[in-house]
């Protein structure tokens, strides 16, 4: 599950979220949330009077709303902000799978290096990180659901696996690159149907006039 | 299911069966587990030296362990493969769970 906003002419948020397990429970937790982060609410916890953001914050407030001593359900959370004046991306990984970001010049890093899942522990840190995002850089999300995909054999897609497919893939072409993965795994799977969901959110800026 | 040997000073060390804990068989680790735990067993060790994979559920039920236990005693684990390790880090379990590279280790650790 994802969704974006734009708060502002210059700043564009956005988050994914898979919540942990299947079933009705599951499903009934991606709905409370699907509701309650609208717009106003991603704004009104991310944005500060002066203008600072800090996706944590959000990460924050919801382990608050959604943590039960005696519970198991939980979900993980990437959420961020893009700057298009300052060129950084402010983000917050609540357990989140590191996403991708490859740069304009071909090469690609991992961002962040971990976080809390959200409604799992409470009190839990949430930090908020900075990364440079200029024109022409794309950032690409995958849920777990990408890395864990295994062959018949019950070999692993894997971290280094999707980076190389990322690293790979023209950078000019970001809108067919959710499809090229999706490919990439029904192959790796010999054709078997993914065990877990898989969601893949790609953000690009655009180049340079 | 899952495989139990209680050792000395209420320390009982519990490894999942099979290689995977995942959606399938969480919610029986846990309910076992916490029976083990309602029982008087309040410093656990949880044995993943066979399983290679843990998903979003397998952690859940590792946590509900932990929470459920809470102040009265401890949770720790040991023998984590390298993917199951990656997921302990990415979700920072790792500053959650002492880790242990098997149960001696960690029994000697609890006991010491």
């Amino acid at each position: 599950m994802f969704g974006y906003f734009q708060l502002s002419p210059d700043k564009l948020g956005f988050y994914v979220v898979d919540v942990a397990g299947h079933g009705v429970h599951a499903a009934l937790l991606s709905v409370a949330i699907g509701h309650l982060v609208t717009s106003q609410y991603f704004a009104s916890q991310v944005v500060s009077a002066s203008d600072a953001v800090d996706p944590a914050a959000m990460a924050r407030d919801l382990n608050e709303r959604f943590y039960r001593d005696d519970g198991t359900d939980y979900f993980t959370m990437f959420c961020g902000v893009l700057d298009r004046t300052s060129e950084r991306l402010f983000f917050c990984q609540a357990g989140y799978p590191s996403p991708i970001l490859a740069r304009e010049d071909g090469t690609t890093e991992i961002v962040g290096d971990g976080g809390f899942p959200v409604g799992l522990l409470n009190p839990a840190e949430f930090e908020t990180e900075v990364v440079a995002l200029s024109a022409g850089d794309a950032l690409i999300l995958c849920s777990d659901g990408a890395i864990e995909a295994e062959t018949p054999d019950g070999i692993a897609f894997g971290e280094d696996r999707l980076r190389g497919l990322v690293a790979s893939h023209s950078h000019k072409d970001v809108e067919s690159l959710p499809n090229a993965i999706m490919s990439a795994l029904s192959q790796w799977r010999g054709g078997q149907p993914l065990e877990d969901d898989l969601t893949v959110l790609a953000l690009a800026r655009s180049p340079a006039a | 299911m899952i495989y139990s040997q209680v050792r000395t000073n209420g320390i009982c060390v519990i490894r999942p069966e099979g290689d995977r804990l995942t959606a399938l068989g969480a919610n029986d680790f846990r309910r076992e587990a916490s029976q083990l735990v309602d029982e008087g067993n309040n410093r656990i060790i949880i044995d993943l030296s066979d399983v290679r994979f843990v998903d979003s559920s397998g952690l859940g039920a590792i946590v509900g362990l932990l929470k459920k236990v809470g102040n009265r005693g401890e949770v720790v684990v040991c023998g984590l493969s390298d993917a199951v390790r990656q997921m302990f880090r990415v979700t920072r379990m790792e500053k959650v769970f002492q880790i242990f590279p098997n149960p001696d280790a960690a029994t000697a650790a609890l006991d010491g």
